[in-house]
């Protein structure tokens, strides 16, 4: 099978957990893009046989695989986790979206002169300082890990939203609430 | 009485607290009692009177023109009028027409004054407008409250702008139309007139562009989604009380929507092994387990349903082998040579002429190494055949 270049490239960083995504301020990010959106087809038949399973949305590539029973709960708590980041960041700003830009300085600005921000800061798990600064750092840094932001200007930390916050949106916008009836 | 411009202005002075209060108020109602503190008695019947106030029922307001005139006198219209734009150049058009088929000199020069007024009037009028949209872009933007009046708003401007632009191109091609008059025919001031109006429609177009481009963008910006914020807002609600597993689908979702790897912990895999890893204990034990687990994890497959009997064919069938091993002991016990043994063996069951043939020809190809094979030749029913003898009763 023919393979389009840099395929390996396109494997390493999807099988890390990253997504590829279509305005990622890297510019090489951006290349394996464009070659992942030329071969799709390809690429799904070369990955697919290896139990790879290479899924789009728009503007974004990940790699998808079928869950086991034991990894639904670890899907549900990072989901929720990220429904905290989510709902705070359009706490922050109802503009949040994919092709937002902002910095940890101006989020902890915010949180300073919005209780209800510097609230949901507070109660944010996991998150690693001491000082408002740090944790909204420590934020920025967790929507990077898992693929959601990319740190655009390095000197002024500041961060884009990157086009595979889509994947969350779908997600949460499919959830929706049940109607449970009563025994009769 | 009818006003001259001393008389207005004198008029105008004398109630200068008044009409600076309704300046001030125009966007609001004044009634006429209040009105009536900044003024003398009678004055504001006067004012009414000679058409510079409007008394509409019970409140008081100034005329449109005397508005506009203090408007635009200091510059304090917000409206954004660019329609005039289009009747100045069809005055200019007119006014050049006259101006070739007139013969008075005066008359000429009648026209000219007003062609250069035209051309001094559309770029201040331009320029207005584009400061104008400028100042409303980006104050709407920065401080509208409701989105939702905030696009309407952008909108409109950006249509403002389009505008702006159709009417870059009227004015170009108009003066396209009229450039041989205007380089031919008119003194140097209306000259130097039209060629500043070419090069300020030159800039205003990289104006128009940039101001374009900043619209478009605040247009996209301007539209958060509002119904998502409710919904995050109502989730997290539903997980700060611990219901959302209860009261929505997200279980069930989670299980079956297409699983990013970035929300698993990460995979670990290496496609190389190190060698030393390879022959430790600890590999040993993860291959162990691994194998007990691989094993664990085979599905136990489902009975099949009885096969019908009909599927099976139930007549017997005997096939018969000559076990050629013991032939061959047997035939290195006795003192015959192969051909005669064979051919007298008695078999159970029965053998052709033919089959003892083979077998003969089978016995001596596979066993040939441990059999004598003589020289002799003997003939039988047509077949010549080597006489063969076992090596040990020979």
């Amino acid at each position: 099978m023919n393979v389009p270049k840099y395929t390996r490239e396109i494997f390493e960083r999807l099988s890390k957990g990253n997504f590829i995504c279509q305005n990622a301020p890297d510019t090489f990010e951006k290349r394996l893009f464009d070659i992942c959106e030329q071969n799709v087809e390809t690429l799904e038949k070369y990955f697919s046989p290896i139990g790879f399973e290479l899924k789009y949305g728009s503007g974004y590539f990940y790699f998808s695989k079928e869950l086991q029973e034991n990894q639904v709960e670890a899907k549900l708590e990072n989901l929720l986790h990220l429904l905290d980041y989510v709902e705070m960041f359009l706490q922050f700003d109802e503009y949040f979206t994919v092709g937002w830009r902002g910095t940890p300085i101006a989020l902890a600005e915010a949180a300073t002169d919005n209780v209800v921000i510097k609230e949901r800061i507070e109660k944010i798990r996991g998150l690693s300082g001491d000082n408002l600064f740090k944790r909204c750092e420590d934020i920025f840094l967790k929507m990077k890990k898992d693929g959601y932001m990319a740190l655009e200007n390095e000197y002024e930390k500041r961060y884009v939203v990157l086009t595979s916050y889509e994947y969350l949106v779908d997600f949460f916008k499919n959830v929706k609430e049940v109607e449970h009836h009563e025994p009769a | 009485m009818q006003l001259t411009v001393k008389n207005l202005f004198k008029t105008l002075a004398s109630n200068a607290d008044l009409l600076d209060m309704l300046f001030l108020k125009r966007e609001s109602v004044v009634q006429f009692l209040q009105a009536k503190e900044y003024a003398k008695d009678g004055h504001i019947e006067y004012l009414v009177e000679n058409g510079l106030l409007l008394n509409e029922a019970t409140h008081i307001e100034l005329d449109e023109s005397l508005l506009t005139f203090l408007e635009s006198v200091l510059g304090s219209n917000d409206e954004i009028e660019i329609g005039n734009v289009g009747e100045l150049l069809s005055d200019m058009s007119s006014r050049i027409a006259l101006y070739n088929t007139s013969t008075s000199f005066a008359q000429r020069q009648k026209y000219m004054k007003r062609i250069d007024r035209i051309l001094k009037k559309i770029p201040f009028m331009i320029s207005k407008t584009l400061i104008k949209l400028h100042q409303h872009i980006h104050l709407t933007y920065k401080s509208a409250d409701e989105y939702e009046v905030k696009l309407i708003e952008l909108k409109f401007y950006k249509e403002k702008l389009e505008l702006l632009k159709e009417i870059d191109i009227r004015i170009e091609e108009s003066l396209k139309v009229e450039s041989s008059f205007f380089k031919n025919q008119v003194p140097v001031v209306t000259s130097n007139l039209y060629f500043g109006l070419k090069s300020y429609l030159t800039q205003m177009r990289i104006s128009l562009v940039d101001l374009q481009r900043q619209v478009v963008d605040y247009i996209n910006r301007v539209s958060p989604d509002v119904g998502f914020f409710k919904h995050i807002t109502h989730l997290k609600e539903l997980k700060n009380s611990y219901e959302i597993y209860e009261q929505t689908n997200i279980k069930e979702l989670a299980e079956q929507a297409s699983t990013s790897f970035s929300l698993l912990p990460r995979l670990m895999f290496s496609t190389q092994l190190e060698k030393e890893y390879v022959y430790s204990v600890e590999f040993s034990e993860h291959i162990q387990r691994w194998i007990h687990k691989k094993d664990g994890s085979v599905p136990t497959r489902a009975k099949a349903k009885e096969i019908d009997s009909s599927y099976f064919d139930d007549t017997s069938k005997e096939e018969f082998f000559v076990n050629t091993e013991e032939l061959h002991l047997e035939f290195q016990d006795s003192s015959q040579d192969l051909f005669s043994y064979i051919m007298d063996k008695e078999f159970t069951f029965e053998q052709s002429f033919d089959e003892r043939l083979s077998l003969y020809c089978d016995l001596a190809g596979i066993y040939s190494k441990e059999y004598y094979l003589s020289s002799e030749v003997k003939t039988y029913q047509n077949y010549e055949y080597l006489m063969i003898y076992a090596k040990e009763s020979r």
